[in-house]
């Protein structure tokens, strides 16, 4: 028996006491009687003397020690031996979408037999599941027992673009405690052998051929849309491989183009660019590969990559600056110069007051010249801040009033003189407040003019409802702005049952975990996403390989306690009612 | 609370005013009584008239009767006994045990008693025992003039009584004082003291203590009189038990008072003295209330 709490032995003091205490109170009175006649019966207690005899120990006396050395040993934190049970373990399932290659006889099938086989084996160890995608994620709580491990299996899917399997394993080991056995289960041999420790790793993996479509996108070039897509041949020999874009037109109604069937061949590991013209109007492109041994690289999905223009609307008075304004904004193509519902205003006079929920404010005050100082810095700026990504202000003239109050936090400021703030009002809009005296400064003729203003769009443009970016990768966390008056949201994946979520600060997080469209859609607004695996190092499968590499050492770590203080604490409770039984009915008993 | 002797016996005095002692049913013969005899006697009170027989006290004879009848008649007189009273006090220390009111008790009902008898114009003497029976100082006046009373003897009063008797009065009330904790053979004690004795009544003064067993715990209980000592345990098991033998002994005090005709009544002494209470005496006709 092992005590976590040794020191709790020290409670153990209170057992003399508790005896001296009862020696005090029982030892004898002198009391005169009448006659000792009617004592000669009378049962004798324990004394000191010459003549030795045997202790008379009251049995109260025998619980009340019996209970406190239980409570004492309960506090000591007892744990024995669990006999032949190890110690816990932690496994590291390789989330990545080439376990799933194969079709049945997958890597991810063969680990999960393994594993259950294992568990079957180790019924009493504690066990944690740790998913290795493109970040580390617990699978359910720990657990015993193959039947729960089971259950939990159901949910490694196998749909990540990418698997740290390093950092799984780290997060194993700081989840599952100090002495946890980990076993990484995945398709491929580590790029060192663990060997005797704490890790074991355990690769299902088969040197397949696979043909991928390893990188796929939409772009706008010379006024036409075209379609890129990159084909790989991840085998070890040459490879005829025939790839069918399909197109979607915009408008339901119109009939679709006939799907474009291109036929080449790759040596083996060779990659190969394939660009389609799109016609006006497309909307979603298909793409596909003739299937092999594995499904999710051979189909990709694209939306047009539309970026959101931001509607801008200028109220300036100052020419000057309205002109350098409206040029810069132009050279960006983020913008559309509009007076109709706006989703930015520029003004050199008050922000927006106008009830818009969506109406953010850039407000130039624009510094009279007599006051106006002109700052060369050095500047401060706000690193964190979307604004200041990609300024160097270092040639920068930037003439403004000293005055230090302006409203809102600073941005980039000279000295203590704010230049840029930014203040969020309490219905979520933004108000961007510019300090410049432009015919005193440089700043707009910088090449840090169209940066600046750059930024500013892509800052409004984050918060303007749908996906930063229409097609991302497998595995992508996506932080999806909602429109105002949304109160649920309903996300629809490619495959399964739609989920719906109440909103919350305007927004809502999906995690693209399967390929395919997803669609996005709220009372009154919809957006779409297209989620592609597009991961060739997981496509490859040429250095996939069965085996196991590294042993569990055996050692202290191998030996699994089980706190058995419950035990103890169970036992004084019963003496304690034996306790309570046998003095109330010493109670009861008649004086008389 | 009066706790010297002479208010205990003060005490007893007062409260003996409220009681005389009951006639004797017996027929106790007496030189001179104050009470009327069922039998024929010596006293003034006519009973009748009978022939003369040989050996009739010739004052007797009714010498008119004689005159008129030429036959020798005698008048025939109720006899007139006056009864006497002895009362053996346990001198014992168990007596006079400390932190109890048997002390005050023993001496106030003696006193009682005494009062009570003097009320009913009885004659008594009041004995102590102690290594033998003796009589008390001045004890056939009133309690007021008793000698000491000193309750300090180590002897059982058993032993004592056998070792030399008190010369009790015959035909007389004899009352007898004592816890009888004790360990000598009540039969034996009892038949010797009712033995030509009109009544005997055996008074049990018990204290509270003596009753009561004490409280739980480890006693080391002292003998009050012999000096010695036991060790005991006291819980519910060792209570029960001395309730027990307390209960044993009584009866066996009750079965040897029967046997002999002896009345044997338990007084409290705490319980006693509070209002002076004997109505276990009353019941017994031992006592009677004070006509006077």
């Amino acid at each position: 028996m092992i005590f976590s709490l040794p020191w709790a032995f020290l409670g153990l003091a209170a057992l003399p006491a508790l005896a001296a205490i009862y020696l005090l109170r029982s030892r004898s009175r002198r009391r005169p009687v009448s006659s000792l006649l009617l004592w000669a019966e009378a049962t004798r207690p324990h004394a000191g003397g010459r003549i030795v005899k045997r202790l008379h120990v009251p049995l109260l006396l025998v619980l009340e020690l019996l209970t406190l050395a239980l409570l004492v040993m309960a506090s000591t934190g007892p744990e024995v031996s669990a006999g032949r049970s190890r110690p816990p373990l932690g496994v590291v399932l390789d989330d990545s979408f080439s376990m799933q290659a194969g079709g049945e006889d997958s890597p991810r099938g063969r680990a999960a037999r393994e594993l259950e086989t294992l568990l079957r084996d180790e019924a009493g160890t504690t066990v944690r599941l740790m998913l290795a995608g493109a970040e580390p994620r617990a699978l359910g709580s720990r657990f015993r027992g193959v039947a729960r491990g089971r259950e939990l299996l159901t949910q490694w899917t196998c749909r990540s673009a990418d698997a740290d399997l390093e950092a799984a394993v780290t997060h194993a080991r700081d989840a599952c405690g100090r002495g946890t056995r980990i076993l990484v289960l995945t398709d491929r041999p580590p790029a060192l052998d663990p060997g005797t420790g704490q890790v074991v790793w355990r690769a299902f993996g088969k040197p397949l051929a696979n043909a991928a479509i390893v990188q796929a996108g939409r772009s706008l070039r010379d006024a036409s849309e075209r379609c890129l897509l990159e084909v790989a041949n991840f085998s070890a020999r040459p490879a005829s491989l025939t790839v069918t874009v399909e197109i979607e037109p915009a408008d339901a109604a119109a009939a679709a183009p006939a799907p474009i069937v291109r036929r080449f061949s790759l040596e083996a590991g060779q990659r190969r660019p394939l660009i389609f013209q799109l016609p006006d109007g497309a909307s979603v492109v298909r793409a596909r590969l003739r299937e092999d041994a594995l499904g999710a690289d051979n189909r990709v999905v694209l939306l047009p990559d539309a970026r959101r223009r931001v509607r801008v609307a200028l109220r300036l008075g100052d020419e000057p600056l309205r002109a350098a304004l409206a040029r810069g904004l132009e050279a960006t193509g983020r913008a559309r110069l509009t007076g109709r519902g706006p989703d930015l205003l520029v003004t050199d006079g008050p922000p927006a007051t106008v009830a818009a929920p969506d109406l953010w404010s850039v407000c130039f005050r624009v510094e009279e010249e007599e006051i106006a100082e002109a700052f060369v810095g050095p500047f401060i700026t706000d690193p964190t801040h979307p604004l200041c990504a990609g300024l160097n202000l270092r040639s920068v003239v930037w003439a403004a009033g000293r005055e230090p109050s302006l409203p809102g936090a600073p941005v980039i400021a000279a000295g203590s003189v704010p230049l840029v703030t930014d203040a969020r009002r309490i219905d979520g809009r933004h108000e961007v407040r510019v300090r410049l005296a432009p015919a005193s400064s440089n700043l707009t003729q910088s090449t840090n003019w169209p940066v600046l203003l750059w930024n500013l769009l892509e800052y409004r443009a984050a918060d303007l409802p749908g996906p930063p970016r229409p097609n991302v990768r497998l595995g992508s966390v996506i932080s999806i702005p909602l429109p105002r008056e949304a109160e649920r949201v309903e996300i629809r994946p490619p495959t399964g049952e739609a989920l719906r979520r109440a909103v919350a600060d305007d927004r809502t997080v999906l995690l693209a975990e399967a390929c395919g469209l997803y669609e996005v859609r709220t009372e009154a607004w919809a957006c779409r996403l297209a989620v592609n695996a597009l991961a060739p190092s997981e496509s490859d499968l040429r250095d996939a390989e069965t085996g196991r590499w590294g042993t569990w050492e055996r050692g202290p770590a191998a030996v699994a306690r089980r706190p058995v203080a419950w035990l103890a604490m169970l036992a004084a409770a019963g003496l304690l009612a034996v306790h309570l039984m046998l003095a109330g009915r010493s109670r009861r008993e008649p004086p008389q | 609370m009066p706790d010297t002797y002479a208010d205990h016996l003060r005490a007893g005095e007062r409260a003996g005013m409220r009681y005389a002692l009951g006639a004797p049913r017996g027929a106790p013969r007496g030189l001179a009584g104050a009470h009327l005899a069922s039998r024929p006697g010596s006293s003034l009170e006519f009973m009748e008239h009978r022939a003369y027989q040989p050996g009739d006290d010739l004052r007797h004879i009714d010498w008119a009767a004689y005159a008129r009848s030429d036959r020798l008649t005698v008048k025939v007189y109720r006899h007139e006994v006056n009864p006497h009273v002895d009362l053996l006090v346990d001198g014992s220390r168990s007596m006079a045990l400390d932190g109890t009111a048997k002390r005050a008790a023993t001496v106030g009902l003696a006193a009682l008693l005494a009062t009570a008898a003097a009320n009913s114009r009885f004659a008594h003497r009041v004995w102590l025992s102690a290594e033998t029976w003796s009589p008390l100082e001045n004890g056939t006046a009133p309690p007021a003039s008793w000698g000491p009373m000193p309750l300090d003897a180590a002897a059982d009063p058993g032993e004592a009584y056998f070792a030399l008797p008190p010369r009790l009065a015959p035909r007389g009330m004899r009352f007898l004082i004592s816890d009888l904790l004790w360990p000598s053979d009540p039969a034996a004690l009892l038949a010797r003291l009712s033995d030509a004795a009109t009544t005997v009544t055996v008074v049990q003064l018990l204290a509270e203590e003596d009753v009561r067993p004490p409280e739980q715990g480890n006693l080391r209980l002292m003998d009050c009189e012999t000096g010695g000592t036991q060790e005991v345990f006291i819980d519910a098991t060792a209570s029960a038990r001395y309730r027990d033998r307390l209960t044993r002994h009584q009866q066996h005090w009750h079965r040897a008072a029967r046997q002999v005709g002896a009345v044997l009544i338990t007084l409290v002494a705490e319980r006693f003295l509070r209002d002076w209470d004997l109505d276990p005496l009353m019941a017994a006709g031992v006592l009677k209330a004070n006509p006077t």
